[in-house]
């Protein structure tokens, strides 16, 4: 119980006292500025659209949180494969390694029209969007946790005679672990933006994802549901994000020897 | 040369070792160790005693001259079912898998099936004074006394004709050290592999040893050649005798003519 209310105290307490300081100034900043609520809505008027429109923004975190999910899980299982093969040959690592850095520095919204063009709007070319960029921190993560393994268990495996096979699987893979989540955990905040980004492109088929919202709801400037919107868009990128934190403290306390 | 080959297990003929633009790391090292001798090698850091035990292992190729073990180079004679296990310095033990598990590695890695090696591994994991309980956790709840028992379990446990240690308890305290020595002489002297034990410390190599060859620096090379004759089974009350010292004496003084 003790440890209870000073775990509380030490790191609740803090980022909870910075919220209500920063909506108490926002509140009395529009009330004394008269500001337009067009402009900028006073944390109630957010608070108000939020409740009314419920349904809605809950239909839209459980869709882009869909997408995410599914564009995170398919770069954590390509990232992962393809840092497999860049881990067998420095030839393989030198001849590809420049297209995986495109991945990273192409502007997501100059390609995702060509997503769409390719792919037709909905689901799946959101997902894609998704998947392209939070591919690469599990690519750049992956191989550097593959290629850094301890040179004596290297000499061990050698000593053994065990296959390239055996080694990648018994040796370079589970050691590679910590670093494949410190990816993860980088790559699952990034697939949610990457949702949200495909859905202003690909999103007007279901109708429903939160980017999709915020695309509509800014013309109309309806700035309190916009508000609103953006931060379950925001809680959506935090519960996907500590979701896979705890998944990954679980395993590494479990296996390892605690942190990554 | 051919007619040694067949009385030394170990025949080690006018060995180098030298990378390009570097001074040579060994040069003209030759000695025979006959089956089943117990043989320290010690030097001053830095003489290439690690190196020495590598290319024993075939990790490392000798440029100049060859080793044989058991008339063949080491890495055809790994090839070809010689049993020789190494010891390193760290306990090098895989921190996922438990004690058990990382000691079955060697017949994971051969694909032996796990009902022909249980019973084994869970006797030598006995042999090496750990319990049944110790079997089941993982590195990081283990002492390092205790991890590297559980690395010497691993090399035992391919029942090896030839076992290569380099300083395998240097990291250990005095008491712990002494321990050690003493049961791993009482395993050998029940199973009869052919030792080659790397250290620093001169007491260690005198108590454990038939022979002791002290190493010279840049480039390494045998310097001296001393017999160690003790009768085994040798308990800790040795060390108390005089005749121990004298040993320590001598050896001292050759390892210090070295650096001189």
């Amino acid at each position: 119980m003790r440890t209870l209310f000073r775990w509380f105290v030490t790191y609740i307490l803090p980022p909870l006292g910075a919220f209500f300081t920063v909506v108490i100034l926002w509140h009395f900043a529009t009330v004394i500025f008269d500001i337009k609520r067009y402009i900028l809505p006073g944390p109630l008027l957010v608070a108000e659209a939020g409740v009314k429109n419920l349904g809605e923004l809950w239909n839209g975190f459980l869709m882009t949180g869909a997408e995410a999910i599914v564009g995170f899980a398919a770069s954590l299982c390509v990232g992962t494969l393809v840092a497999c093969l860049f881990s067998q040959s420095p030839v393989i690592r030198r001849s590809l390694f420049p297209y995986a850095i495109f991945l990273q520095t192409v502007p997501i919204v100059a390609i995702a029209p060509l997503i769409v063009i390719w792919f037709g709007t909905g689901f799946q070319s959101v997902v894609l969007v998704s998947f392209i960029i939070s591919l690469f921190p599990i690519i750049t993560n992956a191989t550097a946790g593959l290629l850094q393994v301890d040179p004596d268990l290297l000499d061990l495996f050698r000593l053994n005679n065990a296959t390239r096979w055996q080694t990648l699987l018994k040796l370079r893979l589970p050691s590679a672990v910590p670093s494949i989540i410190t990816g993860a955990r980088i790559a699952s905040g990034v697939a949610v933006i990457g949702a949200i980004v495909g859905e202003f492109f690909a999103g007007y088929v279901s109708r429903k994802g939160l980017g999709y919202l915020i695309l509509q709801t800014a013309p109309q400037l309806k700035t309190d549901k916009l508000f609103a919107t953006v931060i379950a868009s925001t809680i959506l990128g935090l519960t996907i994000f500590a979701l896979v934190s705890l998944i990954g403290n679980l395993i590494l306390n479990r296996w390892y020897d605690g942190e990554a | 040369m051919m007619i040694s080959t067949d009385t030394a297990f170990i025949h080690a003929d006018q060995v180098g070792l030298s990378f390009p633009g570097a001074p040579d790391v060994l040069a003209g090292v030759n000695f025979d160790i006959p089956k089943g001798q117990f043989v320290s090698i010690v030097g001053p850091s830095g003489c290439g005693k690690s190196s020495l035990l590598r290319v024993m292992s075939g990790l490392q190729t000798a440029t100049a001259g060859q080793i044989l073990l058991d008339g063949r180079s080491p890495g055809n004679a790994r090839e070809n079912n010689l049993r020789s296990a190494f010891v390193f310095q760290d306990p090098t033990l895989l921190p996922w898998r438990t004690v058990r598990s990382n000691v079955s590695l060697p017949f994971e890695l051969r694909d032996r099936p796990p009902a022909e090696y249980r019973n084994h591994v869970r006797e030598t994991i006995d042999l090496v004074g750990l319990t049944e309980h110790d079997a089941d956790k993982r590195p990081r709840e283990l002492s390092g006394g205790m991890r590297m028992r559980a690395s010497l379990a691993r090399a035992l446990v391919t029942n090896p004709d030839l076992m290569l240690m380099d300083e395998p308890f240097a990291p250990l305290d005095d008491i712990l050290r002494q321990q050690l020595n003493e049961e791993i002489l009482r395993i050998w002297s029940d199973q009869k592999w052919t030792a080659v034990f790397i250290t620093h410390n001169v007491s260690e190599a005198v108590f454990l040893s038939q022979r002791v060859l002290v190493m010279h620096p840049r480039p390494g090379r045998i310097a001296a050649d001393l017999e160690i004759p003790f009768a085994y089974p040798r308990t800790s009350d040795l060390r108390a005798t005089a005749e121990f010292a004298e040993l320590i004496g001598q050896v001292s003084h050759e390892l210090r003519r070295t650096v001189e």
